[in-house]
């Protein structure tokens, strides 16, 4: 009972296999041989060529490279990383010759914590299987173990002979230092690989660019046993969990609402997971938390996310669900907590909203505050993933239309709100994952930024009153992205504000998409961007237009990412990213990734 | 015509039988930003330890110990974590502001700090990244730089004021109207109460009793609470009572152990045990077993609890007294033994999507008995049933999930299959008109309407339905294939052949459909 029709189909699996790793998926693709897309290189090198022709056939193309890349792994990159140089030497085709840095080699990025030396591709001599690990180990050389390798291709073209190919991959090594301090170094790599007596080795392999990093700190330390950061689920319940994650099933779980609960000037943190329980930690000020009693709600009422907010300004924070529920007809309602005596009272009515007949399961995702239209009250933006009836059938990976409808819940004082994100301009129902208020326009009112899965992220900008006009041909809103979480900041201090998104970036789709060959140039352009992964966008004052910056700021590159945030971890004045990613890892780590 | 549809499923091609991970044990990252204009970010995120492999989504940097530089939160499927900030310490400014008009948290307001010859700004939020509220406070590293030159806020109402001269390494209140600042130093956890690292140490471990004999400190499979206390320890001396007290309540649902760390004057630490009351087993410390628990060198702060949970992993770390409460509400929250309802579906759905309905419903029933107030696992029991073949089960769960919530679309489009596949086909008919009701005009509810039609030959009502889907929904491949069905049965053979070729063109993938068009044409052709 496949729904999608041929072509929205196949582009769907393009558009999967971004989203996924290896053959499972390229597997389910049938293209046939043909010439090459990709023009030449334009570095004629005869010291590595990028092949002229290779193999479009991506079930091919990706079989040969879970075997090559297995092949490698299992020989060189070991062996980096038990330090066993004869497991390494085994890699090496006769008459291999590579092109590595030495260490002292590149220039050296001033910084007071770590220890950063830059190196681009620069001609160094050619090296032999032996003097290659040499300069490797140069640089591990008083590491007390390597704990980190990766050997990632995101490009892989097959010769058509089938015997060798060109590779090139995200590289790392990584490992501690005596004195507890950390070092690492990462690099883009070129290969050849080749196929001799069915075992795939290195030919040629040359270092593009890369740095090495070594802290001159001892890293962050994880507290979370030692503080009782925990749900503590019941077993049978823990078992259930692990059973639907080695099953490839949670996209989300849950969300975190930090804020000072009980006013003691320690912040306190509300946990929740999705239909299964909320907790709220009580910092105790004195190294760890307190599990108390938040208002009390029932499994089937634990939202994906809360908000802790003051909404009758009477200086006492209420707490507000993102769990849509009582439909009756035409109407849905979410929930508001009040403290009453020193419990909690449910007020079901006060968030109360229009839906289409019959919809069901409305997925909240974010609830962003702002005083919109300045009467001293906050407004409730709520981001809308999607409900019951979204994803069904001819669902379009890459510009999906069929997700639930946002809201905005205008506050009319005694915590009354009135939902009017259609009346005042705000349209659509995309699956929403991040929402964001700043006056991007600078025209001195709050714009709001969209973050959006399957699709554009818009830009509402204000009309002066209230109410909101798309942005329409916005750089924000160019093309399609997978947007799971946003950050805005001033992250050099350079005076201008830049929107980093997290997106998913995907090796096996860089592989995969320029081998498509029956999908549109336009398609597969939008389809090679959703793969590059996260996005940043600069603005330019003096020429007046932002640009998206990611790659050569050298943070796409995060895989399959949720949160995004610009902060300051070492004080030192400018900001730095964290991002975290991961989809499903199942409990056996040895078992295959999709 | 076959039988009625089956109950909504899931895309295939996203289905997977197969267990595995899905981007799995991918690393976090940290984009670190070096001194200077920064042409490029430098990804570093083992230098800084938090490469963790959890399936990440939320996270929060939050100064939860109050020392000055902010830890990292996070929530992942794999649960919460907590990192603490150890880097070097350097100055800092935390910002909290009030407005006057407007709301008084400042949402918006744009604020820019000068500090050692560097300007920079950052806005009032509540709300980052994916999922999660982070505080209101404005955190400022300000590196070397030990005072603030000034601070300017631009309020929500556009007015823009500014103050000079600030100490570094405060909280700074700043009220809108009120030209002096309010400053103070942050709360922060005392030092000995700083959070420790995982260490080996666990109920497993060996120690010598306070009987001579030499055995592990707690059984395996239960909650374990191990207090370190020595006979000099006024503190120590304070909680014994208490833990005793709550051990004889909680019985062996529950193990005690005591760890003294003075163990030399034995006397001296049986009698204190004894005089507090306390029966649980006692043990002598040693050399080894302080490293296990406090790391090399093994010097501990008294009274230090562990608590371990039955898996013997560590739950928390009290370095301080506790009272018998904390203790007692930590070991309540281990105590639950019921799944979530909502995981016990999910987990159904994956089985009945894999083909193992009947392992799927003792999870339903078993949600059922958590949560009996719910409509969906009903609904869901009843497509388990549907698919086991067992269609009066399957009505009477479904009509189950109706009466608990009657504008679900699907639970009517459910029963009306199940009817239909019972042939009570006036029931069936029924079932998909509610679901017109409650979901509006759509073809999934349509298409099989048509096919009971057909199958009772109101041919004229049947073909209306078709027409309806069609004008609904144009590009439902299920809708022109049935009228396609419905032109043939009447002989009507050329409008047949249209209706299928159209409803191929829609969905190419539909073997079924090109055997028939094969046949089709063939005939038409003879």
């Amino acid at each position: 009972m496949a729904r999608h029709g041929h072509s929205a189909g196949r582009l769907s699996l393009v558009l999967v296999g971004i989203a996924s790793v290896g053959i499972a998926i390229a597997g389910i693709f049938l293209l046939r041989a043909g010439k090459p897309e990709l023009k030449p290189g334009k570095t004629e090198d005869p010291f590595l060529p990028r092949p002229e022709e290779f193999v479009l056939d991506i079930t091919k193309s990706e079989e040969t490279f879970e075997k090559a890349n297995s092949d490698v792994k299992r020989a060189f990159v070991k062996g980096l990383r038990v330090r066993d140089r004869a497991a390494s030497m085994a890699a090496f085709a006769p008459g291999f010759l590579g092109r590595f840095p030495s260490r002292g080699d590149g220039v050296v990025v001033p910084d007071s914590d770590v220890v950063l030396r830059a190196m681009g591709r620069q001609e160094t001599p050619d090296l032999d299987p032996a003097k290659l690990l040499d300069r490797i180990e140069g640089f591990t050389g008083d590491w007390t173990s390597v704990e980190r390798t990766t050997w990632r291709p995101f490009e892989f073209l097959l010769h058509e002979n089938g015997t060798s190919a060109f590779a090139t991959l995200h590289f790392q090594l990584a490992g501690p230092r005596a004195d507890g301090t950390r070092a690492e170094l990462n690099a883009t790599l070129e290969t050849g690989l080749v196929l001799l007596e069915g075992t795939w080795r290195l030919k040629r392999l040359r270092f593009l660019e890369g740095y090495l990093a070594e802290a001159r700190f001892r890293p962050f330390r994880e507290v979370t046993d030692a503080v009782g950061l925990h749900f503590n689920e019941s077993e049978a319940d823990r078992k259930i969990q692990a059973d639907i994650i080695d099953s490839r099933e949670i996209v989300v779980t849950g969300g975190l609402t930090v804020g000072d609960w009980n006013r003691d000037g320690f912040w306190d943190v509300f946990a929740t997971k999705y239909f299964n329980q909320t907790v709220l930690f009580l910092n105790d000020g004195r190294g760890g938390f307190a599990r108390e009693s938040g208002p009390e709600i029932p499994p089937e009422m634990c939202a994906f996310t809360y908000l802790l907010v003051d909404l009758d300004n009477d200086g006492v924070d209420e707490l507000v669900s993102g769990a849509v529920f009582d439909y009756e007809g035409t109407r849905a309602r979410i929930p508001v907590y009040v403290r009453k005596g020193a419990g909690w009272e449910m007020l079901r009515d006060r968030l109360e909203f229009e839906i289409p007949v019959g919809m069901r399961d409305v997925n909240v995702q974010t609830i962003v505050p702002h005083d919109i239209d300045g009467d001293g009250q906050l407004d409730l933006f709520l981001g809308c993933y999607k409900h019951r009836g979204s994803s069904q059938s001819e669902f379009n990976h890459l510009m999906a239309f069929d997700g639930a409808d946002n809201l905005l819940f205008m506050n009319k004082g005694q915590l009354r709100f009135k939902e009017e994100s259609d009346a005042r301009g705000i349209h659509g129902t995309q699956y929403t994952y991040c929402v964001m208020f700043w006056d991007f326009d600078g025209d001195g009112d709050i714009d709001i930024y969209e973050g959006n899965d399957f699709g554009p992220d818009p830009l509402w900008l204000n009309r002066g009153d209230g109410t909101f006009a798309e942005g329409k041909g916005h750089k924000f809103a160019e093309g399609s992205s997978y947007t799971m979480g946003c950050t805005w900041a001033d992250w050099d201090n350079t005076g201008e504000f830049s929107l980093y998104i997290s997106n998913m970036y995907s090796h096996a789709g860089n592989r995969i998409v320029p081998l498509a060959a029956e999908i549109s140039p336009d398609l597969k352009s939008i389809a090679m961007v959703l793969a590059q992964g996260n996005q940043l966008f600069e603005f330019d004052r003096k020429k007046g237009t932002w640009s998206e910056t990611g790659i050569e700021r050298g943070v796409n590159w995060a895989d399959w990412a949720w949160a995004c945030l610009f902060w300051d971890p070492d004080n030192d004045g400018d900001k730095d990213i964290f991002v975290a990613n991961g989809y499903t890892s199942n409990t056996d780590s040895s078992a295959p990734d999709f | 015509m076959t039988k009625g549809d089956k109950p909504k499923g899931k895309d295939p091609v996203l289905e997977r039988a197969f267990r595995g991970s899905w981007s799995g044990y991918e690393k976090d990252n940290l984009f670190y930003n070096p001194d200077g204009p920064c042409p490029r970010f430098y990804n570093a995120p083992y230098l800084f330890g938090l490469d963790m492999e959890d399936d990440g989504r939320s996270a929060v940097p939050v100064d939860i110990d109050g020392d000055g530089d902010l830890d990292l939160m996070c929530l992942g499927l794999q649960g919460l974590r907590l990192f603490e900030n150890r880097l070097p310490p350097r100055h800092f400014a935390r910002l909290r502001l009030t407005a006057s008009s407007g709301h008084r948290l400042a949402l918006g307001a744009h604020v820019k700090v000068t500090a050692g010859g560097v300007t920079q700004q950052d806005y009032v939020k509540v709300t980052d990244g994916f999922q999660s509220q982070l505080p209101a406070d404005l955190h400022f590293g300000l590196d070397a730089a030990d005072a603030v030159t000034a601070v300017e806020v631009r309020w929500p109402t556009g007015r823009v004021e500014r103050w000079e001269n600030l100490p570094a390494d405060r909280l700074i209140e700043l009220d809108e109207g009120e030209s002096a600042a309010r400053v103070s130093t942050l709360p922060k956890w005392p030092e000995d109460s700083r959070p420790k690292e995982a260490l080996p140490g666990t109920p497993a471990a060996t120690a010598t009793g306070f009987d001579g004999k030499r055995g592990p400190l707690a059984a395996p499979g239960r909650p374990a609470v191990l207090n370190f206390w020595s006979t000099t320890c006024a503190p120590c001396k304070r909680e014994l009572p208490a833990l005793g007290v709550l051990a004889g309540r909680l019985g062996p649902d529950v193990s005690f152990a005591g760890v003294c760390v003075d163990g030399v004057n034995l006397d001296a630490a049986r009698g204190m045990a004894e005089a507090a009351g306390v029966k649980y087993p006692q043990f002598v410390a040693d050399e080894a077993l302080m490293a296990a628990f406090f790391g090399p060198g093994g010097s501990a702060i008294l009274p230090s609890t562990f608590v371990f949970d039955a898996r013997g992993r560590l739950n928390r770390v009290f370095q301080r007294e506790v009272s018998d409460t904390e203790i007692r509400t930590l070991l309540a929250s281990m105590a639950g033994d019921e799944p979530s309802p909502a995981d016990l579906e999910v987990r159904a759905n994956q089985l009945m999507e894999s083909g193992k309905a009947a392992e799927a419903v003792p999870l339903l029933e078993w949600s059922i008995r958590i949560a009996p107030s719910r409509a969906v696992p009903y609904s869901k029991l009843g497509m388990a049933w549907f698919s086991l073949g067992e269609l009066q089960k399957s009505i009477a769960a479904i009509q189950q999930s109706i009466q608990l919530d009657p504008d679900d679309a699907y639970a009517h489009m459910n029963l009306g299959a199940a009817f239909h596949n019972a042939d009570q086909l006036g029931e069936a008919i029924v079932q998909y008109n509610e679901a017109l009701r409650c979901g509006g005009e759509k073809a999934e509810f349509l298409v099989p309407l048509g096919r009971v039609f057909a199958q009772k030959n109101e041919v004229a009502r049947a073909m209306e339905a078709f027409d309806r889907a069609i004008k609904a929904e144009p590009k439902s491949a299920a809708a022109w294939k049935w009228k396609s069905r419905l032109h043939k049965a009447l002989g009507q053979n050329a409008d047949a052949e249209k209706c299928l070729t159209m409803s191929l063109a829609l969905n190419p993938s539909d073997e079924e459909a090109r055997e028939w068009l094969k046949l089709m044409t063939g005939e038409n052709r003879r």
